[in-house]
């Protein structure tokens, strides 16, 4: 990418109208991304019509602005009231809900905030240096090497069991088999439906999140009993931690950034999967990892940075390939198309303006997403002013309404509901929650790829290792598997010399 | 019988319940539509997770039972049930009446349910809520909640 | 007399209702329910049309994303809508008329009064760019000779599956088939070296470089004119994917007209077209009486054709 592209971009952008659209689509993606029930996908959808009657760069500037910043909107209820207002913060959830209870609010908001920029700057320079290079890599990922990667992130459910690892393999089994309810597509058959049609579609992950995280928790307070829904000290506003506490996470930053531009570039992943993967490597390489889940900032930083450097990877094949790398850049490449712009493998050479122009646009929006966040993250943390349990009230509100409007059905409100009661007696029983997620997340990627596998090299599944990506993953799952009972046996040798 | 309830036990004895109905359903299944060549058959990968559920719960069943019974922690079902029972109300009259008069009541009666006394900001809360959400989905972005019959809202 | 005055003004009274009912056609939004996620290839058009419809009749239009089961749920909740005009929906042609073939579900061809047709793609067969393969002859006498030939496409019972095994009748060959999806996920596979060839909308090459070896339309392909189609190599196989505009069984039918005239005029618009071609669409349009007859009609080709997926009929 040339000097003079780079300052025909910044002309591009110096169009004022283009800015002020970034400016308010950034304020709406957030608010979008914050209301749980929403997400990334319906945010772009939503502001799709809009883009009709804007030019070319305009349209793109909005639809950066939006994603980015949903993306980001997203880790604000997931630290105030426990539920992701997307998909992708799930795993934010974990640490930013009780830094929020133990009154850390302000600083939880503050580490997401620029945890989220510094991500999405990532995965921006990783764009533009190396798009097309990145962009052959991943077309190398057949099914084949896909189910190799999925089983290899099957594995981070041990990360975030908590230190149980027969109750959160069983929490990963719920999960995949929840998600093999509905139609199989590749058979026809209707598996676990009991002849209701509504569930053929099967479950849609965010009811299953709503319930699980929101509803569970307004259930748990319930059942404390009136005496402890006491109001908790609250720090509300905004704190940026110091310099030094943001060197010191300067390995997992740049790993969890490094994950989720890497998982965007890859088909199959997505962006929940990368936060959730991302939040489990911090955690097992991290000398805190007691602290992770109590309300460890760490945790909060690795979710969120991994989550929002999917955005730059998300575009790599978006825009190189014309593949969509997950179901937000599938809406972008539609309004791309509509305007007349081709993503694919003729864009960097036929277009190298609008390409760098897209870049710059990149840069922006996670700037923007900066400022607006620190002030509007002022605004939102006002919440947990308010008693308890009116919050806990908002939130059934919010259920009601966010799992409804995901596919217009009233199923998905009752999954929410079911997944409320189901977690409340799942946080009882001890049974970490995330790892239901997780595994109802991978579960119809695994399937899938490990079925087309087997249909390409005609059940034969020893011929997968013919593959040399796979293989690399097969051993990487293995040393992960079995790294815990090799250290047990180490310390002892070395004694011995 | 108090000699062998405890958290783990109830656990793993759902969960083997839960994995042999889905079994024996699975088994059930008539015939499917389409079966590509190569393809494994569609219940095959759903039961290998089936079995690993019975396996697992059995385990946590077994080690609930060798901690023995123990009393359960006290806990405030009479609340909880009166929230879930809010919740089943409201999702099953969603459609017929509508989010607009569902839901303030449903987060009025889960407020009350949490132990909040003052009535007034309860409902003010619940209907400024409600509304504000309206709002945002329905006039704003655009997604339809369930209507109101005859107002059409 | 009394009784026949009667009558009259009673017919006057419902005629001048319903041409006031017509006049003011819409007063709220109408919504538009399309079975399949944002950003997706019946997605992207839908909205162009949409769009367009607009624009032309001055009303408002709301696109709803009702996603699941291979766009069959959304396609139910049209057909369970209720037929005042307010809830349309836009489909393609496997939905409509392939689906219910295939597994029961809550819709036939009874269930919809189709509005209008707006687009029409006929599928093709695409390779690799650095393919050995340069003519369908080419491909065939590799998968006769006994080479590990792979067809990708959607799901079993899509129009890129039926597709493909229409042609391996045809031929009287067989390939193994991965049904890894349509459109770009199809391009990755190919270029991945796990598949061999594609059938899917002739745009294809366009978008994702790939070659045409053949077209499976009724006459040749703007844009794609020194490729041949399968009718002039003799092989009678017509396959093409088509979108249109249903609303519920029992809409009245002034508004049908209505939508079907606004639908007419929308097609000509220039931003629709503007917008179709840069989706790589190829516009088709057919009325609401035209329309009706060939979605019968289709309904009625497309059972015929599932034995060539191996779809077993039951006796009807």
């Amino acid at each position: 990418m040339g000097i003079d592209a780079f300052i025909a971009a910044l002309g591009l952008l110096a169009d004022p109208w283009a800015i002020l659209i970034m400016l308010l689509a950034t304020v709406v993606g957030m608010i979008v991304g914050a209301l749980p029930g929403l997400g990334t996908v319906t945010a772009l959808a939503m502001i799709l019509p809009f883009t009709f009657v804007l030019t070319g760069p305009q349209a793109i500037g909005l639809l950066l602005a939006i994603y980015v910043s949903s993306v980001y909107g997203g880790s604000i209820p997931a630290i105030l009231i426990n539920v992701p207002g997307t998909p992708q913060s799930a795993a934010t959830t974990f640490d930013g809900y009780p830094m929020a209870k133990a009154g850390k609010a302000a600083e939880a908001l503050g580490w997401v905030t620029v945890a989220s920029t510094i991500g999405g700057i990532f995965s921006m320079i990783v764009l533009v240096f190396a798009a097309p290079q990145l962009a052959a890599l991943a077309v190398q990922f057949g099914s084949i090497e896909t189910f190799a990667l999925i089983v290899f992130s099957l594995t981070t459910i041990a990360w975030v069991s908590a230190g149980n690892p027969i109750k959160g393999l069983l929490a990963g089994v719920i999960g995949v088999i929840l998600s093999t309810v509905g139609v199989d597509e590749l058979s026809g058959a209707d598996r676990f439906t009991f002849g209701n049609f509504a569930l053929s579609a099967g479950f849609h992950v965010v009811p299953i999140l709503i319930g699980l995280f929101a509803l569970s928790e307004v259930f748990v307070t319930a059942g404390q009993g009136i005496s402890t829904t006491a109001k908790p000290i609250i720090s509300t506003g905004f704190k940026i931690a110091r310099f030094r506490d943001w060197w010191a996470m300067k390995r997992t930053i740049l790993r969890s950034s490094v994950l989720g531009t890497f998982l965007g570039v890859l088909p199959g992943v997505g962006a929940t999967a990368a936060s959730l993967i991302g939040y489990a490597q911090a955690k097992s390489a991290s000398p805190n990892s007691e602290n992770f889940g109590k309300g460890e900032p760490e945790g909060i930083v690795a979710s969120e940075s991994a989550n929002n450097a999917v955005t730059g990877g998300a575009l790599v094949p978006t825009l190189a390939l014309g593949i969509p790398g997950d179901a937000a850049t599938a809406v972008m490449l539609g309004a791309l198309v509509i305007h007349g712009i081709t993503p694919g493998f003729q864009l960097f050479n036929r277009n190298p303006d609008l390409v760098s122009f897209i870049f710059v646009a990149l840069l922006v929006a996670n700037i923007m997403m900066l400022i607006v966040g620190a002030m509007m993250a002022q605004v939102f943390s006002r919440v947990l002013k308010l008693p308890h349990a009116l919050v806990m009230g908002g939130v059934v509100a919010l259920s009601l309404a966010g799992s409804y409007v995901i596919r217009f059905s009233v199923l998905d409100v009752w999954v929410a509901v079911m997944a409320g009661i189901s977690g409340l007696l799942l946080r009882y029983a001890n049974v970490p929650l995330a790892p239901i997620v997780i595994g109802f997340i991978l579960g119809t990627p695994l399937e899938t790829n490990l079925r087309q596998g087997l249909i390409v090299t005609q059940m034969q599944p020893l011929k997968f290792l013919e593959s040399p990506i796979a293989v690399g993953f097969f051993t990487l799952t293995l040393i992960v598997v079995l790294w815990p009972l090799l250290k047990r046996y180490l310390p002892k040798r070395r004694t011995i010399d | 019988m108090s000699r062998v309830v405890n958290t783990d036990t109830l656990l793993g004895a759902a969960g083997l319940a839960a994995s042999a109905v889905l079994l024996v359903s699975s088994y059930r299944q008539g015939a499917t539509v389409f079966l590509l060549p190569g393809d494994a058959p569609p219940f095959l990968v759903p039961q290998l997770f089936l079995y690993l559920l019975a396996a697992i719960s059995v385990a946590i069943l077994l080690g609930g039972l060798r901690r023995g019974g123990v009393r359960l922690d006290a806990r405030n079902w009479r609340a909880i049930g009166v929230g879930f029972a809010t919740l089943v109300a409201a999702t099953a009259l969603m459609k017929p009446l509508g989010y607009l008069v569902v839901a303030p009541v449903a987060v009025f009666v889960t407020v009350l349910n949490l132990g909040y006394r003052n009535l007034l900001v309860n409902a003010a809360v619940s209907v400024g809520i409600v509304a504000l959400l309206y709002l945002l989905l329905v006039s704003f972005a655009q997604m339809p909640l369930p209507t109101v019959p005859g107002l059409g809202i | 007399m009394r009784t026949s005055a009667i009558a009259l003004i009673a017919g006057l009274g419902v005629a001048l209702s319903a041409t006031a009912a017509l006049a003011d056609y819409p007063e709220s939004p109408i919504e538009v329910i399309i079975p399949y996620g944002a950003g997706g290839n019946s997605d992207t058009s839908g909205r162009i049309l949409i769009n367009a419809m607009r624009d032309v009749m001055g009303a408002d239009f709301v696109p709803l994303n009702v996603t699941g089961a291979g766009g069959t749920v959304g396609t139910a909740q049209l057909a369970g809508s209720d037929p005042d005009g307010y809830t349309l929906g836009y489909n393609p042609i496997a939905t409509v008329t392939v689906q219910p073939h295939l597994r029961p579900v809550p819709y036939n061809n009874e269930s919809f009064a189709p509005v209008c047709m707006i687009a029409d793609n006929p599928t093709s067969v695409t390779v690799a760019p650095d393919s050995p393969f340069e003519s369908i002859d080419d491909l065939i006498a590799a998968a006769k000779g006994g080479e590990n030939i792979v067809a990708v496409g959607g799901a079993p019972g899509s129009m890129t599956h039926i597709t493909q095994a229409m042609i391996a009748d045809a031929y009287g060959v067989g390939w193994t088939y991965l049904p890894a999806g349509g459109g770009g996920r199809a391009a990755a596979s190919i270029m991945a070296g796990e598949a061999t060839f594609a059938t899917d909308t002739s745009a294809m090459e366009r978008v994702h470089g790939l070659k045409t070896l053949a077209v499976a339309g009724a006459e040749r392909v703007e844009g794609l004119e020194d490729v041949p189609t399968l009718k002039e190599q003799g092989v009678d196989v017509v396959s093409t994917i088509w979108f249109g505009l249903f609303a519920p069984a029992g809409t009245p039918d002034a508004v049908l007209d209505t939508l079907s005239a606004a639908c007419e005029e929308a097609v000509q618009t220039d931003s629709f077209i503007e917008g179709m071609a840069n989706a790589n669409y190829i516009v088709r349009f057919m009325g609401r009486e035209e329309f009706g007859d060939f979605f019968q009609a289709e309904y009625v080709r497309n059972r015929e054709l599932l034995p060539v997926i191996g779809v077993e009929l039951p006796a009807q």
